[in-house]
């Protein structure tokens, strides 16, 4: 499992940047910024995002947006926002991109 | 709603992560449904509400209304208006568009917390839109199901639909007069 900076692409596309410790992906979300965590175990995946995102304060899941994009990311966010932005986490079958 | 309930919602949000996972599960299940459902009450659908549905995503957005005014066009009926911005796009679409929502109604909307639970933020701060479900009521009534970040399922019964998209202005450059590139009018620095 890895995490990753991440930027927001169209149709949901989530692209992963510079590989990051949870402590400064904590840092990244604090500020309002983009985070995904990348591997094959989804469990691990949420488990890790829960935990980054909780360390910003309370915080809440959500599942796919019919109009997020077909390769839209669930993920962990702030309850109540600000901070803004997203703790993406790739599943089985949903992946973050390279950035071109 | 019938595919993004409060209840999956909550669900998703439990303590325990394999309950989360199965609710998670659950929601994609839902979500793979509720876009067959779309695809056959699409074409039924006004076209503004297709062009809408095909372009903007307001989820995660903040919400003001929902409101209810007389409509300025059609006499003796009242139209229900929403203003949304979205500081966290999900979609790529730029951060801080505000969108303008306005239904032609029927009925007044309802409005109801079906679920008490945790995971729903209370007053005062923001209230998002998560999830939205559309439906067809008979030709020409509509039905759209909407659910709000305090837990609130709003329901609207509509006859039409029209939506406005603004962005925010850009600060000024300091020049004595700006243009609007749309009208062709002139602002005066006052």
């Amino acid at each position: 499992m890895t995490i990753h900076e991440a930027l927001l692409g169209v149709d949901g596309k989530v692209f992963k940047g510079a590989a990051l410790t949870d402590v400064a992906a904590a840092a990244r979300r604090k500020v309002g910024q983009d985070v995904v965590v990348c591997g094959d175990d989804i469990m691990l995946n949420q488990q890790a995002a829960r935990a980054i995102e909780n360390q910003v304060g309370p915080a809440v899941i959500h599942g796919g947006h019919v109009r997020a994009g077909p390769y839209a990311l669930p993920h962990w966010q702030q309850k109540t926002p600000p901070p803004t932005g997203h703790c993406f986490f790739e599943t089985d079958k949903r992946k973050a991109f390279d950035q071109p | 709603m019938k595919y993004f309930t409060p209840q999956l919602y909550a669900e998703s949000n439990d303590l325990d992560d394999s309950r989360v996972m199965a609710a998670m599960k659950k929601w994609d299940v839902g979500l793979a449904r509720y876009r067959a459902h779309l695809k056959r009450i699409e074409r039924h659908l006004p076209p503004s509400l297709r062009e809408f549905m095909s372009s903007i995503c307001l989820h995660d957005a903040e919400v003001i209304g929902p409101v209810v005014t007389r409509h300025p066009m059609v006499p003796g009926h009242h139209e229900v208006v929403f203003v949304t911005c979205n500081q966290m796009p999900i979609d790529g679409s730029p951060k801080g568009q505000v969108v303008f929502l306005r239904y032609l109604v029927v009925n007044q909307p309802i409005q109801d917390r079906p679920l008490d639970a945790k995971v729903f933020a209370t007053h005062p701060h923001p209230v998002l839109w998560l999830y939205e479900e559309l439906d067809v009521i008979k030709p020409g009534l509509f039905l759209q199901e909407i659910l709000l970040s305090d837990g609130r399922v709003v329901r609207i019964e509509f006859k039409d639909f029209s939506y406005h998209v603004a962005t925010p202005l850009p600060l000024s450059n300091g020049s004595a007069k700006r243009r609007l590139a749309s009208t062709g009018k002139t602002l005066s620095n006052r």
